[in-house]
């Protein structure tokens, strides 16, 4: 188990090496350089010592190699733009984006899961239909569009939620007052996850169904609830888990349109902000902690599987 | 030479087409999905031919007007008329679709491939390089990319399919893996292939299902992620009208026309739905083990 865990986290320091020279040359491709760069009020000798300050005279990959070596130390730099720095920003930004992303996991979790193993418990039924057809809309609805929907029905039409923003101004913390603020976000954000949720959960459920042991425990005289929470339930729990991993990268990614409608201060409005403003520091950054989130997140479904599964833990 | 049923001399090659066309037809939603797709595509195609208005031109004075005989979905707010933006919105959006699709199949079987037949340092390399393009939000990355280096529509398009081709890498990859090893394959290196033959020839073809299922559901993400952006400003910009962007403005005036902002977000989500549909009809049929 440790070995695997080992070799499964050094995998993960590549996977990362990988990501920051990806986007680290990508916005190096910027023509004309950061958005500062192209202020009109600025001198020749006020920009040459922009120029020199954010290294911009070096070549690239020594750039890299001294942003690398920062980073490495936990320092982000300064934004490119308003010089604040970057962990501090970022610092601010990512409770956010943890908040929504937790709470529409949770929720696709909680919908998603009994819901497969229903549709599979009940194959071809009138559940697995709905499952199905869920699922279906779950999957093309453009997230988007689902929100100005949402917002129209129950922010604008019946005024029972609002429409933007995380709090009521002027109110201290309150757990109602936040909780009618998530409604809306987390409904959209869940709704990208849930169809992959129930998917994978039923034909987990279908295929270790099939599987020779429970009809073993079916022949030994295990009663129906037995056989699929306790023998059934348990195997098809992996693949789950794993599905549960690889949605982490897609929820962060819906979180920039998610937060960007309903105005929440989050790392995916920063994500706007900063490409808009060509700010490579913050896009860096950002590029370092989101991955981080989703490589950690994937460590931990690996530790989950030895939990789960005792034959990991011996291999 | 015996006289041999033309038709029964053909049989063989096509009955694997046409058992996987006979099961996809016996799918009734798949089928359906597929008739809309058709229609919906020669409608933008064909479409703007019928219609009299100028999808870019401005009218202040016809601004939000009401469907009516002169336009037939009413006007958006800058009196553009709306039937021309969807059928021209349409084009760009689909065409988007199809093409960063067409970007991601080529990157992606490209590296699938080359990693499973070359196994060794390439293979981890190339691996590697997919996990890492795995663990970025594909959206996070496509904003960056688009804000760096323009959003024209080709590069729209260059830019969701360089960002969205790790899933067919890994499903060329791991197809390839198990035919390399098959005698078929052993029988043509035996009499000399050489590897890109072997690959061309011999290996992808195996994959051609897998990677038509691949396509239709690529084509379903390329379209969500282009409407997304553009509705954000940042993927396809006005005057140039596309399903995302026609979106963009219709928050404001959801009260005085609330169609300006169902008509492109349905005819979004009808067309993604039924390229899913397509792809699990085609999945079902062209390969029986995995119908449910």
């Amino acid at each position: 188990m440790l070995s695997f865990f080992l070799r499964r986290a050094g995998e993960g320091v590549i996977v990362m090496l990988f990501v920051t020279i990806i986007t680290f040359f990508l916005v190096n491709l910027a023509p004309g350089g950061p958005a500062v760069m192209m202020r009109m009020d600025m001198t020749a000798e006020q920009r040459d010592a922009l120029a020199r300050r954010l290294n911009l005279d070096q070549p690239v990959h020594l750039r890299y190699a001294s942003w690398f070596g920062n980073a490495i130390r936990g320092d982000l730099g300064r934004s490119v733009n308003d010089n604040r720095r970057v962990n501090e920003i970022i610092g601010q930004r990512l409770p956010v984006t943890l908040n929504l992303t937790f709470w529409s996991l949770l929720v696709a979790v909680a919908i998603g899961v009994p819901l497969g193993v229903a549709a599979a418990v009940w194959r071809n039924g009138p559940v697995d239909y709905a499952a199905s057809v869920l699922s279906v809309l779950g999957l093309a609805i453009p997230s988007f569009w689902f929100a100005l929907l949402l917002i129209l029905l129950f922010s604008v039409t019946l005024g029972w939620l609002p429409s933007s923003g995380m709090r009521s101004v002027g109110v201290g913390f309150d757990v109602v007052d936040r909780a009618r603020y998530m409604v809306l976000p987390v409904t959209v954000l869940a709704t990208s996850a849930l169809p992959f949720m129930v998917r994978y959960t039923r034909s987990a459920m279908l295929s270790v169904i099939a599987e020779d042991y429970v009809r073993t425990a079916r022949a030994k005289g295990v009663r129906e609830r037995g056989v699929y929470f306790v023998h059934a339930f348990r195997n098809a729990l992996i693949p789950v888990v794993t599905q549960v991993g690889l949605l982490i990268a897609r929820l962060i990614g819906g979180a920039v349109v998610t937060e960007t409608i309903f105005g929440w201060p989050g790392m995916g409005r920063l994500a706007v902000e900063a490409s808009n403003g060509r700010d490579f520091t913050v896009i860096m950054g950002l590029t370092v902690v989101i991955a981080s989130v989703v490589i950690v997140t994937n460590l931990l479904v690996d530790l989950a599987y030895g939990l789960i599964d005792p034959r990991v833990r011996h291999a | 030479m015996p006289d041999i049923d033309p038709a029964l001399q053909r049989a063989p090659a096509r009955s694997g087409v046409r058992l996987a066309a006979r099961r996809f037809a016996r799918n009734r939603g798949s089928l359906v999905a597929l008739m809309f797709l058709i229609f919906v595509h020669v409608a933008v195609v064909v479409g703007p031919v019928f219609v009299q208005h100028a999808p870019e031109r401005t009218s202040p004075r016809n601004a939000l007007l009401p469907p009516g005989p002169v336009h037939l979905l009413g006007t958006d707010e800058l009196g553009r008329d709306h039937l021309a933006r969807l059928l021209h919105g349409g084009r760009v959006t689909l065409a988007v679709g199809l093409f960063s699709m067409v970007v991601s199949l080529v990157v992606g079987t490209v590296v699938g491939s080359v990693a499973a037949f070359f196994r060794g340092t390439l293979e981890a390399l190339l691996m590697r390089f997919t996990d890492a393009m795995m663990a970025i939000p594909s959206f996070f990355l496509v904003l960056v990319a688009i804000t760096v280096l323009g959003n024209s529509p080709a590069m729209v398009v260059l830019v969701i399919g360089l960002t969205s081709w790790m899933v067919v890498a890994r499903v060329v990859y791991a197809e390839v893996l198990t035919y390399r090893t098959r005698e078929f394959v052993n029988a043509a290196e035996a009499l000399g292939a050489r590897q890109m033959r072997l690959i061309v020839r011999h290996v992808l073809p195996m994959t051609v299902p897998s990677l038509i299922v691949s396509a239709t559901l690529g084509v379903a993400f390329a379209i969500l992620i282009e409407t997304a952006i553009s509705y954000l400003g940042l993927g396809i910009q006005p005057p140039v009208a596309s399903w995302g962007n026609m979106l963009q403005n219709a928050q404001q005036y959801i009260w005085l026309s609330p169609m300006l902002a169902v008509w492109p977000g349905v005819l979004t989500m009808l067309t993604v739905l039924a390229y899913n549909l397509v792809g699990d009809g085609l999945r079902d049929a062209l390969d029986p083990r995995t119908a449910r």
